[in-house]
């Protein structure tokens, strides 16, 4: 489970001053169930995930993540949580494997439990053709299923995607979102950000709509066709955000 | 960060270092064949010099030594150094190398003993 209670993070800039990347931002996370965080760029949504993912520390307010409190035991947040994101890079001169098997060490598995869940996570995603190749030879779409497998390495119960599917292809895509919706199915608790609306769409049981660091409204699809009387949730999104919103550039 | 952890990390960075062909060329075969090159490089050309300075016979200029002829004989015998004869400009052809010495001879020396004439 993830509960965001007033997270807040503030970056201090010399020429534009104080900005609220994510200004008291509260919603929960339940497991077995896909929270869609939902942003145009620079929206505030890969900030929020950083600080649930214990990358960044909060100005203001906190999130416990799987029970623990991101400001006060970090360390056990990252034993609970795998984060995925496109801009995730891989050790090039690494295996698949032992780049796996990296990850799962750093998180305190034992060999004998490590080499299982490899081989378990290998054979489900169909990986054992090029788990001794290095990341360097890699194609996007081993890329991708390396990078889950990183993700997966220490069965966490709670999964960050950071705007997993970004430049992918439809393949590689479609491998990202099979994945979402197996670790809602495992009981999982998944939030993800992104600004692709079918995604959310598709996957979400719960979307939040993020703008300028502040969580403007958050409920299911239903609940906001109904709230906004749209039914395509990109005329909701336009209808939400519009008021609010400042383009990049100009922020 | 945990002494464990700190032992994955460096047994990573090592293994993906050794798989560096550039990391490997420029920290181990480079040294590996330079320095034993340049070592034995450096030393036969130092037993060279040495060697070539003993063969050489150094030559000594005598200043003076006009009334004292047996100390300039005696000094010409020696076939450790060769004799040439004095010139003014003496201190330039030491700073030149073109000779090791210069000796000036005394008014009215004499050789008392052989051995003094001995280097």
């Amino acid at each position: 489970m993830i509960e965001a209670r007033g997270l807040s993070k503030r970056f201090h800039d010399k020429k534009r001053g104080e900005i609220r990347a994510v200004d008291n931002v509260s919603f929960t996370c339940q497991p077995g169930k896909i929270y869609g965080l939902l942003g145009a760029n620079g929206a505030g949504k890969t900030t929020t995930l950083r600080m649930l993912a214990t990358i960044l520390e909060p100005t203001g307010g906190t999130a416990i993540v799987s029970g623990y409190d991101v400001v006060e035991q970090p360390d056990q947040v990252r034993a609970n949580v795998g984060f995925l994101s496109t801009a995730t890079a891989l050790y090039r001169r690494l295996t698949a494997q032992e780049f796996v098997e990296y990850f799962g060490r750093l998180n305190g598995l034992d060999e004998p439990i490590l080499k299982k869940r490899v081989d378990a996570i290998f054979t489900r995603l169909d990986m054992n053709g090029f788990r001794d190749r290095r990341c360097d030879k890699l194609s996007t779409g081993m890329i991708q299923k390396t990078s889950i497998a990183r993700t997966l390495v220490h069965d966490p119960p709670v999964m960050i995607f950071d705007e997993p599917t970004n430049g992918l292809d439809i393949m590689s895509a479609r491998t990202i979102t099979a994945f979402i919706r197996e670790c809602r199915d495992n009981g999982k608790t998944v939030i993800f950000s992104t600004h692709i609306m079918s995604e959310v769409e598709k996957l979400c049981d719960t979307i939040g709509i993020i703008q300028s660091g502040k969580l403007l409204v958050e409920g299911s699809l239903a609940q906001l066709r109904d709230k906004y009387a749209e039914h395509e949730l990109e005329e909701i999104f336009v209808k939400v955000v519009t008021p609010h919103y400042v383009s990049q550039e100009a922020n | 960060m945990s002494l464990r952890n700190v032992g994955i990390v460096y047994k990573k960075e090592l293994t993906e270092a050794l798989r560096d062909r550039r990391t490997v060329i420029s920290t181990i075969l480079v040294p590996l064949l330079l320095f034993p090159v340049l070592s034995v490089g450096f030393g036969s050309l130092a037993i060279a010099l040495v060697g070539k300075a003993k063969e050489e016979t150094p030559k000594v200029m005598l200043r003076g030594g006009e009334d004292s002829p047996a100390v300039v004989e005696g000094l010409k015998k020696l076939d450790k150094i060769e004799i040439v004869p004095g010139t003014p400009d003496w201190k330039d052809q030491i700073i030149n190398k073109e000779i090791r010495a210069a000796v000036e001879i005394p008014r009215r020396a004499k050789i008392r003993h052989r051995q003094d004439l001995q280097l």
